[in-house]
């Protein structure tokens, strides 16, 4: 069990997963219009399926929203 | 007779750019955006939630409907978030160009000038083009323009103010003094203050609580479409020079009994 902070919220995983398993399980399967950050560096999409994520991780998976 | 402007040569139609926030429903939104006329939509950047999701439908209609989506750095206090904010955009919506918003304070939400302009140029040389909303000082936004920011996007008013164009004289010297495009970004509250800011020579307006929190936000998204094409050729036509006392416009000549 390893635990990783997704979007500031603590995660507790049964062994390390990569990058797309946790975007699809956050965000949906369609992610366009998603960017994903490890350890505040952004990591570009075509890496999501090649990064597993380590004890203590911080990821942030982020979209787009109405804004000004 | 078309009066088109450009930012990194990019050729725009209309001298609006709007928010995508606080209309009383997406409908109302895409209305009052098709209304403005305006070819540029904001969105700003957010952690996806679980409970509810992500926005990719606002992504997808925007795109799909034709706009520029134009992402923003809203929220980030530092250069450093910012930085990372416009790169995490980069990579989500396949765009190098952002709207950078560096906040002092949530009491104000005016820029921190020291920090916008740390960002810009660490973003400018990773190959963004920063449209950097900043103070209506003009030093600041000759710093910006000499970084190579492609436009300078000063304030009339604090962010959702609707307080319209505080400091015409700032505005004008910025107009006389930069060579990029000037786009007036916040505190305007209807559709004579856009008009105001046309009328001073700057090249576009962005904004968002104006129509949105309107009573009916479509309708002064027409008004302030209207208003924007008026205080432009306002502009072009070059104003009478004020005076401080009358001047009669009938024949002071000829007058009978006289």
């Amino acid at each position: 069990m390893i635990k990783v902070m997704i979007n500031g919220e603590p995660r507790y995983l049964a062994s390390p997963s990569r990058l797309a398993d946790l975007v699809a399980i956050e965000a949906g399967e369609d992610s366009k219009g998603v960017a994903v950050g490890l350890n505040r560096r952004v990591i570009p999409r075509p890496k999501w399926s090649r990064i597993k994520v380590a004890e203590g991780d911080e990821v942030e998976i982020i979209a787009p929203f109405a804004g000004g | 007779m078309s009066d088109t402007w450009t930012i990194e040569g990019r050729e725009f139609n209309s001298r609006l750019l709007l928010g995508t926030a606080m209309y009383p429903s997406r409908e109302v939104m895409l209305d009052a955006l098709k209304a403005s006329g305006t070819q540029v939509a904001t969105v700003a950047l957010r952690r996806v939630k679980l409970d509810t999701g992500k926005d990719v439908n606002l992504y997808k209609v925007l795109r799909d409907a034709g706009y520029l989506i134009l992402p923003n750095t809203a929220g980030c206090f530092t250069a450093e978030d910012a930085v990372l904010t416009a790169q995490l955009a980069r990579e989500a919506l396949e765009t190098n160009w952002v709207k950078l918003e560096v906040i002092a304070d949530h009491d104000t939400l005016l820029p921190d000038t020291e920090q916008l302009l740390v960002a810009a140029e660490r973003l400018t040389k990773d190959g963004f083009q920063v449209l950097p909303y900043t103070n209506d000082d003009p030093i600041v936004a000759r710093k910006l323009e000499q970084i190579g920011c492609p436009a300078v996007m000063p304030l009339a008013a604090p962010i959702g103010s609707g307080l319209g164009v505080r400091n015409p004289h700032n505005l004008v010297l910025m107009r006389d003094t930069l060579s990029v495009p000037l786009i007036v970004d916040a505190g305007v509250g209807t559709a004579s203050d856009v008009a105001i800011v046309f009328e001073l020579g700057c090249d576009a307006v962005l904004l968002n609580s104006a129509i949105a929190k309107a009573g009916d936000p479509v309708r002064m998204a027409r008004a302030i479409r209207h208003a924007a094409v008026g205080g432009r050729e306002a502009f072009l036509a070059r104003r009478m020079p004020r005076k401080f006392y009358a001047d009669a416009s009938s024949p002071t000549e000829g007058l009978p009994w006289q």
